[in-house]
C-alpha cells in the first residue's frame, strides 16, 4: 500500500479515514520516506490526527519527513489556472472559472484531484497520502478527470484531464485504500465502491482495510456461561457478541489488512500514533 | 401544528437508527409519525418497508408510523417544475449538469431533504415528522441549506455571468462576462462554459420561486428540535462541538445528546486481577467505559445538554418493536425529555 507514489484513502463516514491516512503517513515517514499528507475535504479531520489543529493550503512540517496540507478548492483552482493552464491570475477567464467551479461540481472535483496528482508526481515527495471524501462522494472525484475529458473537445484542459485519468489508473503510481468497520453499511458501501471501480475501469490498485476489529476474546463461551451475573460476565458477553457479529461482516468484506479496536485512547493523535505502530505488524 | 425532530450527527454514529427509534416510540405512544430517512441500511429499509421515494408509505404492522426515503434527484425535479415554466423546466431537467448539481452540490441533497421536510410538516397530516439529516457535515449543512440555496440562485458570480434579468424575455449573457466566456472557451477548447451559462440562465428562472420557498423552509426549520447523535469517539465528538459552534442563531438549541454505543458506567475503574482472563477483558472495556463517561460529563457540562445513553448493541436493531424498545430503554429518548411533548 505504501510502495506507490500516491495512496488515496476513502471509506464510509466514521470508518476511520483520517486516522488511517495519518497512520499511513506517519509510518512511511518513520521509515525514511518524504511524505505529504493531504486533507481533501476538510482542514481539521486529518490535522487533529497529526496533532496540527488546522491545516492550510501550504505544506507544513509535521515531523521529520512528514508535511501536511488541506486542499482549499479556491486556492487549488487558482494554482491550476496559473501553473497548468497559464491563465493570468486576475484576468476575466479566472473569474469565469471561479463561477464554473462554484456551480459545476465536476470542475471543483477535477481541480482537487489535479492538485493531489500534481503533488504526487513532484520529486519532492516519495509518497503522497490523500485523506479523501467518504465512499458516497469519492466516485465523483475519481470520475472527474474522465468526465471533463469527455466534455471538453480539445486543448490544454483535455490534455490535463487525460493525464489525470491515466495517472489515477496506473497501478504503479496510484493505489486506493477503502477502510470499513465490520458493520452492515460500511461493508456494503465498500463492496459497492469496488464493483463500481471495476465496472468503470477507473483504478487498478485497490485494497480493503478492516478497522476497529475486536481482538479474539480467547475465553470459551462455557466459561462465560458459568460466570455469575456482573460486570465480568457482561463485558465478556458483549465482547463475544460483537466479535460474532463482526465475523459475519468481515467474511463479506474480505479485508487485505486489519486494525484492532483501540480501547480507551482519548485523542485523535493517540489513535493515529498507535495505528501507525501497528502498521508494521500487518 | 406538526412537531419536527431533526436528528443530526457525524457519519457512522447510528443517526438513521435513532431517527427510526424516536419515530417508532412516538407511534407507539399514539403520535401519528413520519420518519424521513436519507440513506438507511438495507435491513432497516426492509423492516420499514422502504423503497426509494419521497412518498410516505405506512410501516408494515405499526399503526401511525410511515416512512419515506429521500430521492434528492426527484425532489429537485419537483422543485424546478414548481418554479420554472414548462419548457425551461424540461430543458433544465434534461441537462446533464442538472443531475450533478442536484446530487452533488454541497447543499443539494441537504436542501432537498429540508424541502421534503417542509412539505410534510406543512401538510397537516402528521403530528410528528422525524428527519434523518444527510451526513455531510454533522447537520450544519442541513440547517444552512436554505440560505446556501438562495446564494446559489442569486449568487454574485452568477449575476455577473448572466447579467440582469429582462422581464418577459429570456435572459442574456452580460456584456462583462462575454469576453471572459470567449477566453475561457479558448482555454477549454470548446463551448463548455457557454453550455454552463445556458444552464445557469435557465436555473435563474427559478430564482424568485426558490428564494421565496427557501425562506419558508427556513421558517419551518426554526420550530424544529434538534437531537444530536454521537458516539464518544474523538471524531464524532469533534464534529458535535463544531455543530454547536456553527449553529445559526435562529435555530433552536438542542436539549439532548444521544450517546450511542455506550458502555455501562459500572465497568469503569473496576478493580481487576490482570492474571484472570475475564478480569483482563473487563479492564480493557473499563478503560473505554471510563473514557466515554468523561466525555459525556464534559459535553453535558459544557453545552448544558441532557445526555441520553444508548447501550452498545452487537447489531443495530431494525424492526419497529426493537427500535421502540431502544428508545424506551434509553430512558429519555422519548419525546418528553427531548422537549416535544409536555
Amino acid at each position: 500500500m505504501l510502495e506507490r507514489r500516491l495512496l488515496i484513502v476513502t471509506g464510509k463516514g466514521g470508518a476511520g479515514r483520517s486516522a488511517l491516512s495519518a497512520a499511513a503517513a506517519l509510518h512511511a515517514a518513520k521509515h525514511g520516506r518524504q511524505v505529504l499528507a493531504i486533507g481533501m475535504t476538510d482542514a481539521t479531520g486529518l490535522g487533529s490526527h497529526l496533532r496540527v489543529p488546522v491545516l492550510g493550503p501550504q505544506p507544513v512540517l509535521v515531523r521529520p519527513g512528514l508535511h501536511a496540507l488541506a486542499v482549499d478548492p479556491a486556492a487549488a483552482l487558482d494554482e491550476y489556472l496559473r501553473l497548468r493552464l497559464k491563465v493570468p491570475r486576475f484576468g476575466p477567464a479566472t473569474r469565469a472559472f471561479r463561477v464554473l467551479a462554484e456551480t459545476v461540481p465536476g470542475i471543483r472535483d477535477t481541480v482537487v484531484m489535479g492538485k493531489i496528482l500534481f503533488e504526487a508526481t513532484r520529486d519532492r515527495w516519495d509518497l503522497v497520502v490523500a485523506d479523501a471524501p467518504p465512499t458516497g462522494q469519492v466516485m465523483s472525484y475519481l470520475r472527474a478527470p474522465a468526465t471533463i475529458e469527455s466534455l471538453v473537445p480539445r486543448g490544454r484542459v483535455k490534455e490535463q484531464a487525460s493525464w489525470m485519468r491515466m495517472t489515477l489508473h496506473d497501478p504503479e503510481v496510484t493505489g486506493l485504500m477503502i477502510t470499513a468497520t465490520p458493520e452492515e453499511l460500511p461493508v456494503a458501501e465498500t463492496n459497492e465502491t469496488l464493483v463500481a471501480l471495476a465496472a468503470e475501469g477507473l483504478m487498478e490498485a485497490t485494497g480493503v482495510v478492516a478497522n476497529r476489529v475486536l481482538p479474539p476474546l480467547a475465553i470459551p463461551p462455557e466459561r462465560i456461561a458459568r460466570e455469575p451475573a456482573g460486570s465480568r460476565r457482561d463485558a465478556a458477553t458483549l465482547h463475544l457478541q460483537v466479535e460474532t457479529a463482526q465475523r459475519v461482516h468481515l467474511d463479506r468484506l474480505k479485508p487485505d489488512m486489519r486494525f484492532p479496536l483501540l480501547f480507551g485512547l482519548r485523542t485523535p493523535g493517540e489513535v493515529a500514533s498507535r495505528l501507525s505502530e501497528l502498521w508494521g505488524d500487518e | 401544528m406538526t412537531a419536527i425532530v431533526l436528528v443530526v450527527g457525524a457519519g457512522g454514529v447510528g443517526k438513521t437508527t435513532m431517527a427510526a427509534a424516536i419515530a417508532a416510540a412516538a407511534a407507539r405512544d399514539g403520535v401519528n409519525t413520519l420518519v424521513l430517512t436519507v440513506d438507511p441500511a438495507r435491513r432497516l429499509a426492509d423492516a420499514l418497508g422502504l423503497e426509494l421515494g419521497n412518498h410516505p408509505t405506512p410501516v408494515p404492522g405499526v399503526d401511525g408510523l410511515a416512512a419515506a426515503m429521500l430521492d434528492a434527484a426527484a425532489s429537485w425535479e419537483a422543485i424546478v417544475r414548481t418554479h420554472a415554466s414548462g419548457p425551461v423546466a424540461d430543458r433544465l431537467v434534461a441537462n446533464p449538469l442538472f443531475r450533478a448539481v442536484a446530487d452533488r452540490f454541497p447543499s443539494g441533497q441537504a436542501y432537498a431533504a429540508a424541502e421534503e421536510m417542509t412539505t410534510h410538516a406543512d401538510s397537516g397530516v402528521w403530528d410528528l415528522v422525524v428527519v434523518d439529516t444527510p451526513p455531510s457535515s454533522g447537520g450544519i449543512d442541513f440547517l444552512a441549506s436554505p440560505q446556501r440555496m438562495r446564494a446559489l440562485v442569486a449568487g454574485r458570480a452568477l449575476r455577473w455571468l448572466t447579467g440582469p434579468k429582462l422581464p418577459g424575455k429570456r435572459a442574456v449573457y452580460s456584456f462583462t462576462a462575454r469576453p471572459a466566456l470567449r477566453l475561457a472557451d479558448a482555454v477549454l477548447g470548446g463551448p463548455l462554459l457557454e453550455d454552463v451559462a445556458e444552464f445557469l440562465l435557465d436555473l435563474r428562472e427559478t430564482y424568485d420561486g426558490i428564494s421565496k420557498r427557501s425562506r419558508q423552509v427556513e421558517t419551518t426549520l426554526r420550530r424544529a428540535t434538534a437531537v444530536i447523535v454521537t458516539t464518544a469517539d474523538p471524531t464524532p465528538v469533534r464534529e458535535m462541538v463544531r455543530f454547536f459552534d456553527e449553529l445559526p442563531s435562529w435555530a433552536g438549541r438542542p436539549r439532548a445528546v444521544v450517546f450511542n454505543r455506550a458502555l455501562p458506567a459500572a465497568w469503569a475503574h473496576a478493580i481487576t486481577d490482570p492474571d484472570d482472563a475475564l478480569d483482563a477483558n473487563l479492564a480493557r472495556w473499563g478503560l473505554e467505559a471510563a473514557r466515554q463517561q468523561d466525555i459525556r460529563t464534559e459535553i453535558a457540562l459544557r453545552h448544558g445538554l441532557i445526555p441520553i445513553v444508548v447501550p452498545w448493541l452487537p447489531e443495530m436493531p431494525a424492526d419497529p418493536a426493537a427500535l421502540a424498545a431502544v428508545a424506551e430503554q434509553a430512558g429519555g429518548l422519548d419525546l418528553k425529555s427531548i422537549g416535544l411533548i409536555r
